[in-house]
């Protein structure tokens, strides 16, 4: 469901020009768990960006379930992401003057769903997500564990095919990370493909596939048995 | 969508008091100014429109082509109106129209009242709306001894009684009976009176004239012409070039000048005794509201841009969510909308309380209501549309562009064209708060120049009174009395006060050595033994006039010329020289230093002095310094002696003088009050803005500290970014405001030049209320601790 083709990615500002990303060939399957891992700066943001439509990549070819969607305008773009991206991110980046069950209603009402649907699928989805008790809290009012949660409850509930996470765990102490990585292997079992930048190796051993990056190359691709077509 | 947007906007304002108050107050500032500012200008802008010939009536304009200048007035001839209706078939209505300020009126065993009298004709009641309670419009006016009362008058008069068919005395001299009332004459015509009277009365007021109502020679009369629909007063305008000529040896045309332009656009009419309006100062107010209403929506924008980072990750994480970037800019229009909404409540509040104060300072009576009046609603909801989207829309737009890759980094600041655009802003802002700052001490300084001109005689001290009808026969002995007083000096009588001009004025005069038509005007008051005294003022040459003469024609035998009336004819040696002035042969008897004889809008003007005791009207004593209090109740006591039935009326010309320059003192008292409220809300935005860049910059502060920055060196640094900004401003405003009062100060004969100093104060001024405003928070933000700072970060 994604492929992307010799991407290549350059920053540049006033004098400088950097190259983020450089002939990168990537396949994901639908269903998948992929795991992105580097150090710091060897483009894994970049790289998610990317695929995630929030950035054009300088060159290559990237095809978005079979859509060549590389040269996208942010407007197109835009509409491409909502609904079959979900976003999670290291700093969680909920909206504070949002209550959780605002946050997570924010991606259906941008698709246009109905007041009494949203309230079903958002109910539902904090039930699964477990923090239905905090529901008109607002993020500040919760602990980092539980901001990611709600982060990840608002990724699912418009039911993406995809969901991009960037260092999900990477704010949280290690028993609310576990809490974080089983949600997303649950949502990998469910069926929705997940693509994940991470710095734990442990967290990365969750996917079906590591990735490793250096220097804006993809350097190994380890396939682990575990995954069947 | 639209509540989500509500909710985020509702707990952004509360989560930011400080800011949502500096929005909220600047344009709720901005807003009432606006809002009083916009009543001021419709009222001014309604004169008249109740009339339901509106569109139709016009008055008589009389053009004389003076050798510098074309003079207009609005005095014509008496028998014009009936010339105009029998010449020109489109004239289906005419009458002729005097204002008669300030007779006396008693009706028996009560006290007089002072009220200002019309004397109009039958069809005046046809041509204007002025609609009856009590009598028959076709009627009222015919009999030459009728009377209708406003309301108001009839009530000052009988109380609750009915006047109708009731006798009135006019100065002791005219019985009157009381045909009709009529409704309350609205404060927005540009008509005035407490009563109408017929206009044949005239001849009555003034007999020494002889005939007047078909004498070609007279003039002093306003003519208002009804047209037909299918005529305008342009194609008649076609027609009246030298139309006069028909009728009377003159120079002199006429024109027609719409009913609608009579009240906002007659400052180029000589002796106006209406009250009057000025179109350029509508223009100028409606300007400063908007001024003061774009300082405000600057606040707005400069603030809400400012803070943009810390929206910055809400905008990416919609986008991220799927917000396009339409939604984004709805968003935040909703939002400045909605701040405009709430300031608006804020400004009716402010409005409510203040109209009083602003009614007493614009000498008006307006009422704001908003259910009952659609234009006033309209108005102002199109003014909260403006203000909301003129403020938002930068920061719409802006925001709106913020890319989620960058944004939710966090590495995001704000910066680049935002700052440049803030900066941009903030110069406005200043550069329109020293233009008015500027205006306001030219303004004030031309004021005082008035107040303090030196007028050619003394008017301090200078107590007068106007003559009651029984004063005539009785004032020598009123005179002698009143001499007879320590604090008295001198007492003198007149026919104008030098506050409101002359009494008559005429083109015909003859004299020696004459060649080619005069096309100017010679004025003429007539006075009486002491004037020069009383007054004060130099002659120049040969002696002043002998006083005393018995009969009219007799009175008009000698004048005292003025150095400008000599000038104008061009007479070597005037004295014992004979011209002719209006018929009569006058031997010039003196020639007095120029003085004011009118007010300082007016250049000087030729003057003959003359002696006609008919035209006496006032009295004047001048008193003692030393014990003006217990002089004046003197004064008073031997008034009551002599005319016990007349209410003392004295009053000092100092006085008048400054009611005389009442509707630019006015003016400038508004314009005082507007931009020191323009001044604030700059400031307001100005201390957001200082307060938001001392928090970006903590973190620069705290290194500048540990790298060993002294507190006054960084609280300079902060304020001295500020203060550029006010000297460019500064560089802006002086040239715009130089050639902007410039023209203001056209509009007067004799005005200032405008120093440079006002320029450099109100410059200085600018910069110390800018470093007052920003200097205590940049010395907060200097004192701060470093450690924090960089931890913070």
């Amino acid at each position: 469901m994604i492929k992307t083709v010799s991407l290549k990615k350059i920053y540049t500002t006033d004098e400088v020009e950097t190259t983020a990303l450089n002939n990168v060939n990537l396949e994901i399957r639908e269903g998948e768990f992929v795991s992105i891992m580097g150090p710091s700066g060897c483009g894994k943001s970049t790289l998610l960006n990317l695929l995630g439509l929030l950035d054009n990549p300088s060159e290559g070819d990237y095809y978005f379930m079979d859509e060549q969607v590389s040269q996208y305008s942010e407007r197109k773009r835009a509409s491409v992401r909502k609904g079959s991206i979900g976003f999670v991110f290291q700093s969680f980046n909920l909206i504070d003057e949002l209550t959780v069950f605002e946050n997570v209603e924010l991606p259906l009402l941008y698709l246009g769903v109905s007041g009494s649907d949203r309230k079903k699928r958002v109910e539902e989805v904090l039930e699964q997500m477990q923090i239905m008790a905090r529901r008109n809290h607002f993020p500040q009012q919760l602990s980092g564990g539980q901001q990611q949660r709600v982060a990840v409850a608002r990724a699912v509930v418009a039911r993406p095919k995809v969901i991009l996470a960037d260092e999900p765990t990477g704010n949280l102490d290690s028993k609310h990370g576990d809490e974080v990585m089983d949600l997303l292997n649950q949502l990998n079992e469910e069926g929705t493909t997940i693509i994940m930048v991470t710095h734990s190796p442990s967290y990365a051993e969750r996917g079906q596939r590591v990735v490793h990056l250096f220097d804006g190359h993809i350097v190994t691709e380890n396939i682990k048995d575990k995954f069947h077509v | 969508m639209y509540r989500n947007y509500l909710k985020i906007s509702l707990r952004n304002i509360v989560r930011n008091r400080g800011y949502t108050f500096i929005n909220v107050a600047g344009l709720a500032v901005g807003l009432a100014c606006c809002i009083l500012i916009m009543l001021w200008v419709t009222d001014e802008i309604s004169f008249d429109k109740f009339h339901k010939n509106y569109d139709n009536v016009y008055r008589v304009i009389a053009c004389y082509n003076d050798t510098e200048q074309t003079e207009y007035e609005w005095k014509t001839a008496p028998p014009l109106a009936s010339a105009l209706k029998a010449d020109f078939p489109e004239v289906t209505a005419v009458t002729r129209y005097r204002p008669m300020n300030g007779h006396l009126f008693k009706i028996p065993d009560n006290i007089s009242h002072e009220l200002d009298l019309g004397l109009a004709e039958p069809a005046f009641l046809d041509i204007f709306t002025f609609p009856l309670t009590a009598g028959d419009a076709r009627t009222v006016l015919n009999e030459p001894n009728s009377i209708i009362l406003t309301e108001k008058t009839a009530r000052k008069l009988f109380g609750v009684q009915d006047p109708l068919g009731k006798s009135i005395s006019v100065d002791n001299a005219l019985d009157l009976t009381v045909t009709g009332v009529m409704a309350d004459v609205p404060a927005n015509s540009h008509l005035q009176f407490d009563c109408l009277a017929p206009f044949v009365l005239i001849e009555k007021f003034m007999q020494e004239y002889g005939s007047v109502l078909d004498n070609w020679g007279m003039g002093g009369f306003a003519t208002y012409v009804l047209l037909d629909d299918a005529a305008t007063g342009e194609d008649m305008n076609l027609k009246l070039p030298g139309y006069l000529k028909k009728y009377a040896e003159t120079e002199t045309e006429l024109s027609l000048q719409p009913l609608k332009d009579i009240y906002l656009y007659s400052s180029h009419i000589n002796h106006n005794l209406f009250g009057n309006g000025d179109i350029k100062y509508v223009y100028i107010f409606s300007l400063i509201a908007l001024f003061v209403l774009g300082i405000a929506c600057f606040n707005f924008m400069n603030l809400t841009t400012a803070r943009s980072a810390n929206r910055a990750r809400e905008v990416g994480l919609r986008k991220v969510v799927g917000a396009a970037r339409h939604q984004i800019i709805v968003q935040f229009f909703n939002e400045s909308l909605l701040l405009a909404f709430i300031a608006l409540v804020f400004a009716v509040l402010m409005v409510e309380i203040f109209l009083p104060a602003f009614n007493n300072l614009s000498g008006k009576e307006l009422t704001i209501t908003f259910f009952d009046n659609p234009g006033m609603l309209t108005g102002l909801i199109l003014i909260v549309l403006f203000t909301g989207l003129l403020s938002g829309s930068y920061p719409a737009l802006f925001m709106s562009f913020f890319k989620p890759v960058k944004v939710l980094k966090g590495s995001f600041k704000a910066g680049g064209s935002g700052a440049m655009l803030r900066k941009a802003l903030v110069v406005t802002q200043f550069t329109i708060s020293i233009l008015l700052i500027i205006s306001t001490l030219v303004i004030s300084n031309q004021l005082d120049f008035m107040r303090h001109k030196k007028l050619g005689f003394d008017k301090e001290q200078l107590l007068y009174m106007k003559m009651a009808s029984d004063m005539p026969a009785q004032y020598e002995a009123f005179k002698s009395e009143l001499l007879h007083e320590t604090g008295v000096t001198s007492v003198t009588v007149t026919s104008s006060l030098p506050t409101h001009g002359i009494v008559f004025s005429t083109s015909h005069i003859e004299w020696p050595g004459k060649t080619g038509e005069n096309k100017w005007l010679m004025n003429a008051v007539s006075v009486g033994e002491g004037y020069i005294e009383t007054f004060g003022m130099k002659l120049k040459e040969g002696r002043f006039l002998a006083v005393g003469t018995s009969s009219f024609s007799d009175s008009i035998r000698e004048a005292v010329l003025n150095e400008t009336a000599v000038e104008k004819m061009n007479l070597d040696s005037p004295v014992g020289k004979t011209i002719e002035f209006s018929g009569f042969k006058v031997t010039v008897a003196g020639v007095v230093k120029d003085y004011y004889f009118q007010s300082l809008h007016h250049s000087m003007e030729p003057l003959a002095i003359v002696s006609v005791p008919e035209w006496y009207s006032y009295i004047f004593v001048k008193i003692n310094s030393d014990s003006m209090p217990r002089t004046v109740a003197t004064i008073e006591q031997i008034w009551k002696k002599f005319s016990p039935d007349t209410p003392f009326s004295g009053r000092f010309l100092s006085e008048a003088y400054e009611s005389l320059y009442r509707s630019e003192q006015r003016m400038g008292q508004l314009f005082n009050y507007f931009t020191s409220l323009a001044i604030f809300i700059s400031c307001l935005g100005l201390f957001g803005l200082a307060a938001y860049m001392a928090e970006q910059r903590t973190r620069e502060i705290g290194i500048r500290k540990v790298l060993g920055a002294s507190l006054s060196g960084l609280t300079f640094m902060i304020s001295s970014e500020f203060i550029k900004w006010v000297l460019i401003a500064n560089a802006i405003a002086w040239p715009l405001a130089f050639v902007v009062m410039n023209r203001w100060l056209q509009s007067f004969a004799y005005r200032i030049s405008i120093s440079w100093t006002v320029f450099v104060v109100s410059g200085a001024l600018a910069v110390i209320i800018a470093l007052l405003t920003v200097s205590f928070l940049a010395f907060k933000a200097a004192l701060s601790d470093p450690v924090k700072a960089l931890k913070y970060e």
